[in-house]
């Protein structure tokens, strides 16, 4: 059942469009990756779907009906929850207090309630236990990103636009970040994830689409992008 | 001693207001990261409405109050949507400039409508206040001290142990990120400024029978506001109300045992000792940036 | 030089008198314009306020527009002027000149101290001690009686005589006021092409690169503020003979606020804009007279609506629609000099690190490591996020003082040195989250890089374009010379950051995480560029978690958790040794990252 459907997008900030024409599907239960260079457009159409893009045309079909034009809480409320590139962690709130934000789209959550998620999310992801009461400021990049998601996850989304998850983080936190994700789609959660770090996001998808300068360039399952030459030359680092 | 004493009380009654100013304009920084020069005319418009409701008027004094507290809120809801709503995305300094230019447009409308004269206005109570000893206690500054050790109290409430408190946090550190979490940005920016012309409002009608009201009691209320603010850490709650009470006692002893006409100086001495000795003021900065 | 061509010549900095025929033809206008003024009266005095008020206006170019330090004091410094003038000739009957340079020695003085005491501290700082100052001068000139004549003011300031013309007519002295205010708008609108004037933009737009880029911040700091003290001090000296009376409320807090709310409204990062600001604020509330009572609110309200719709201020709404597209600069420039050397991997120490610890309160994030990097070897360092990679490089470029031990770099111990002592010794680096100057050109920023003090082209103008533009090539990027930084795609502002870096003709090179953020066939072109660099006796360490591209240059690699040095060997054998594994790389030889 299709999740997501994205028609011929055109959206931009002011000096030309950054996305012209695009057209991507996202069924239920999927994990969908966006690939592309910098500048391709990949996070733009992550910030068009979330309401963080003012001028777009086309159309944005999420369970059917256009959420083009809403504001970004009223599509969170949607259920659809955005991990922005760049962790945007409040800096002068504590991890517990950043993650207990992130159900704000849910209406009518007691505060007890919502403690217990807390407790819940902050046990799930073991690390965060010794950090609860550390001010977002001092966190490493790793930590920041698992606040992130973990923050992400508080929405209870059934879309989860996820953006750059592994930007700057260790080989092994890489690792687990990419656990994180297929553990979040086997629990329900449709993924659309954006990567730099594509052999990573095409090990855990089921599809993926490559941008260039906003528009779609091919897509396809991960083994017919990675035998596809032109991709390989220009997004996966040449021949293997 | 006595005297001392007396002036301390007098000192910490000045200084609350101060400290009030001082929190509406820590509110504004810390949930919509406006600095705002126009907090002081909050305080004298506050005042003339009082001067109206109940010199002009003839409503009874708490009824002009409330009245009036619940205009401020309003009026500073216009406020936001004129000098803050059309420049929000534009960073500090063009805010900055336009809370200046509301600033001039509002003294100026004032003195056109009431004239350049200062109004006296009567104490809140009707008792003169309380003798401890030979300590005498009037009823006005003790007024103030109690409203404002309320109002801080509830403000720290709010902030430190409710979720509207985060959220009103979140949107000041981060207001596209608190939208893409479901928290109605605009409200909550909409509340602070409402508070905050309240808060300074409220200050403006309790100091009023105190400096009484004109137009001129606008800047110098900024200001020492500004200098509160400073003194107790920018941004810090705490801290402007300590800064607050600080400046208060010091400017009223100064003047009392050094030199009245330098009375305004003595603040601003106080800010440059403290901007060369502790820059962080009495409670530091709560953000710090990573290189 | 042979290569050198007309279109570079034409690089900013390349022309000293560019400007002066302007300047001149300026200066006719303006005396022509005041032969012409009305002798006496409102107009004049008009005229008169809106001359010396710019003058004041064009110091907050310099300290808030060119610097971004905000002064609220600047009506402060004019009043010191105005009253040196004023107090000078007619209490102590000094010649007005003398006057008038006894007041502007006396504000740049007040400018240095307050300078020094508190622009070694950030951001809003310097407000809240302007204002300060402000008041308290407003409550001496008000209070000090015997001094200052109090709130009465001084009356009957005299007027100069210039070559034994006397210039006691109001249109004579207009011509003098005039002459000035071009004189001052020419050395303003010089010092922004000017390297102090880079330096200051570069530390407006970020101070941490401009330390590491070897921009001394504090001095610049202090520079700026000491030059619109004194540029105050001419101002209101010249307003002092001007007006012939002046009292204490001329120069309060409200009129500071007025002169910055002059250079924003005109567009304070440009001379002209300051003009424009000035003028407009001086005529505004004269246009609204016919409001009687309320032209001061209207003017308040002016003001903000000023502010919504012209973002850039006045000067920068005409600026952008007249401005001219630059065409990119053409013609062959010498290569860097680095590339024509030849330099294999020595054993020679470059870097010599000895038990360095960093302790941030309790947290120990680099505690006790030892390296030594060699010379012309790329040297790696990695571990896993929070393991104080990060904070060993600003340890070792003096961004953070080490809380103990010990760094020689090329012989000297630099332990205790500034940031931008380090880089003038040849320590240059890139930051992980990109440290660009965004409201300068590209070009503009790598000439940061190409004049750092000690560089052997920094004592020519023209050499260091040249420079800059072989940096640019070396990265592929002349095409965008003459781009506003902050235009660019991350990718981009990566390579101009570097661009920045080798124009400084550094001895060691530090990239912290040059790859992140960049797709993996624009992280082979990464790994390009620096096998490009290698093998010229140019020392690089590198920070990063492409462990692909880590193993591709690295000679040697040093690994760090919890502050501690793990391992440190060569690529092999650190890339398998088990705690390395443990630790950071996860999957023993994974395709990860």
């Amino acid at each position: 059942m299709k999740l997501l459907e994205i028609k011929g997008l055109t959206a931009g900030y002011g000096a030309g469009p950054v996305l012209k024409g695009l057209d991507i599907t996202v069924d239920e239960g999927e994990i969908v990756t966006l690939l592309g260079s910098n500048g391709a457009g990949k996070s733009t159409t992550l910030r068009s779907l979330s309401g963080l893009v003012p001028n777009i045309t086309g159309d944005i079909l999420y369970r059917g009906q256009s959420i083009k034009g809403l504001k970004p809480e009223a599509i969170v409320r949607l259920g659809v929850s955005h991990v922005p590139e760049g962790r945007r962690i409040f800096p002068g709130l504590t991890v517990r207090e950043n993650i207990m934000l992130g159900a704000s789209n849910r209406k009518g959550l007691s505060r007890r309630v919502l403690e217990g998620e807390v407790d819940e999310m902050i046990t799930h992801f073991g690390d965060l236990k010794r950090l609860e009461n550390a001010l977002g400021w001092t966190l490493s990049g790793g930590q920041l990103q698992m606040v992130a998601v973990a923050r992400g996850l508080m929405a209870k989304p059934q879309l989860l636009l996820l953006d750059e998850p592994s930007l700057g983080l260790a080989p092994l936190i890489v690792q687990q970040v990419f656990r994180i994700v297929a553990d979040i789609r086997s629990r329900g959660t449709t993924v659309l994830l954006v990567e730099q770090n594509a052999n990573m996001a095409l090990s855990v998808a089921d599809r993926g689409y490559v941008l260039e300068t906003g528009r779609l360039l091919v897509s396809g399952r991960p083994e017919e992008l990675w035998n596809n030459p032109q991709v390989r030359a220009a997004y996966l680092g040449g021949s293997h | 001693m006595n005297d001392f004493l007396q002036l301390v009380f007098q000192g910490l009654g000045i200084g609350a207001i101060y400290a009030l100013v001082s929190l509406g304009f820590v509110l504004l920084i810390r949930a919509a990261s406006v600095v705002n020069f126009g907090q002081g005319e909050f305080s004298m418009l506050g005042a003339y409405l009082l001067v109206v409701f109940f010199n002009l008027w003839g409503i009874p004094y708490l009824i002009g109050m409330v009245l009036s507290v619940i205009i401020m809120a309003g009026f500073g809801l216009i406020f936001a949507y004129c000098t803050y709503w059309p420049l929000r995305f534009r960073g500090g300094l063009p805010v900055i400039i336009s809370t200046i230019g509301a600033s001039i447009f509002l003294q100026n409308m004032v003195l056109f409508l009431y004239g350049p004269s200062s109004v006296p206005v009567d104490d809140l109570f009707d008792t003169p206040g309380i003798q401890i000893g030979e300590v005498f206690l009037a009823s006005q500054y003790l007024a103030i001290i109690v409203i404002a050790a309320l109002l801080v109290g509830l403000q720290y409430f709010i902030f430190e142990k409710t979720l509207l408190g985060k959220k009103l946090q979140a949107t000041s550190q981060d207001k596209e990120m608190a939208s893409l979490l479901g928290i109605p940005v605009v409200l909550m920016i909409m509340i602070t400024f409402a508070y905050s012309s309240a808060l300074g409002g409220l200050a403006g009608m309790l100091v009023a029978p105190i400096l009484f009201v004109s137009v001129n009691m606008a800047g110098i209320i900024t200001l020492k506001a500004f200098a509160a603010n400073i003194i107790g850490g920018y941004g810090s709650i705490p801290g402007a109300i300590l800064g607050g009470l600080a400046l208060g006692v010091a400017e009223t002893l100064g003047a009392a045992y050094i030199s009245v006409p330098y009375k305004d100086a003595f603040a601003f001495l106080m800010l440059l000792a403290f901007l060369m000795v502790r820059p962080q003021g009495l409670f530091g900065e709560k953000i710090s940036e990573k290189a | 030089m042979t290569a050198l061509q007309g279109p570079v010549l034409q690089g900013p900095g390349a022309n000293p008198w560019r400007g002066l025929p302007a300047a001149g033809l300026a200066i006719v206008v303006v005396i022509a314009a005041a032969s012409i003024a009305p002798a006496q009266g409102y107009y004049l005095n008009i005229l008169m306020q809106a001359a010396t008020y710019a003058i004041g206006v064009l110091g907050l170019v310099v300290v808030l527009g060119y610097c971004g330090q905000i002064s609220i004091a600047q009506a402060a410094f004019f009043g010191l002027g105005a009253y040196a003038v004023a107090l000078g000739t007619v209490d102590f009957h000094i010649n007005f000149f003398v006057a008038l340079f006894i007041g502007v020695v006396i504000s740049g003085v007040c400018g240095l101290v307050l300078g020094l005491g508190t622009l070694r501290l950030g951001g809003h700082y310097l407000g809240m001690i302007t204002i300060s100052f402000q008041q308290i001068l407003t409550l001496v000139l008000t209070n000090w009686i015997d001094f200052t004549h109090g709130p009465d003011g001084v009356r009957n300031v005299p007027r100069p005589n210039v070559f034994g013309v006397s210039l006691e007519d109001g249109r004579a002295y207009l011509g003098l006021i005039l002459v000035a205010a071009v004189l001052v708008t020419l050395f303003v609108w010089r010092l922004k092409a000017s390297r102090l004037g880079r330096a200051m933009q570069a530390v407006r737009d970020n101070e941490l690169a401009a330390s590491t880029s070897g921009i001394n911040v504090y001095g610049t700091k202090v520079v700026a503020f000491g030059i619109s003290a004194v540029l105050g001090a001419i101002g209101g000296g010249l307003f002092s003979g001007g007006f012939r009376y002046i009292s204490p409320d001329q120069f309060s807090f409200g009129d500071s606020i007025v002169m910055l709310t002059m250079a924003l409204l005109g567009g304070a990062t440009s001379p002209f804009g300051a003009l424009v600001g000035t003028v407009v604020l001086v005529l505004l509330p004269e246009w609204l007279r016919f409001l009687k009572q309320i032209y001061l609110a209207v003017y308040g309200a002016s003001v903000i609506l000023i502010m919504v719709f012209l973002p850039d201020g006045l000067w920068g709404f005409v600026d952008a629609r007249t401005r001219k597209r630059v065409t990119t600069i053409t013609g062959a420039v010498p290569p860097l000099p680095l590339l024509a050397q030849k330099g294999e991997a020595t054993d020679e120490a470059v870097l010599v690190v000895a038990d360095l610890a960093k302790h941030f309160g309790g947290l120990k994030a680099v505690d006790g490591v030892n390296l030594t990097v060699r010379r012309g070897t790329v040297h790696a360092l990695i571990g896993p996020n929070g393991s104080g990679k990060t904070t060993f490089i600003n340890v070792v470029t003096g961004l953070y003082e080490a809380t103990g031990g010990k760094i020689t770099f090329v012989g000297q111990d630099i332990t205790t040195l500034a940031p931008h002592r380090r880089n003038r010794a040849g320590l240059a680096r890139t930051y992980q989250n990109i440290r660009v100057f965004r409201g300068m050109t590209v070009l503009e920023n790598v000439m940061i890089g190409a004049e750092r003090q000690g560089n052997d082209v920094a004592h020519d103008p023209k050499a260091v374009v040249l420079r800059a533009l072989a940096a640019l090539d070396f990265v592929e990027m002349r095409g965008d010379a003459h781009r506003l930084v902050g235009d660019l795609s991350y990718g981009h502002q990566r390579y101009v950051e570097i661009a920045r870096a080798l124009a400084s003709s550094p001895h060691t090179l530090l990239l912290d995480e040059p790859a992140a953020g960049l797709n993996l066939t624009e992280k082979v072109e990464l790994g390009n560029l620096l096998k490009r660099l290698k093998g010229h006796g140019l020392t690089i360490m590198i920070i990063d978690h492409d462990m692909k591209l880590v193993e591709s240059v690295a000679d040697h690699i040093t690994v760090l958790n919890f502050g501690k040095r793990i391992a440190d060997g060569t690529p092999q054998d650190v890339l398998s040794h088990p705690d390395v594994i443990a630790a950071y790389l996860g999957e023993p030889r994974n395709e990860a990252a």
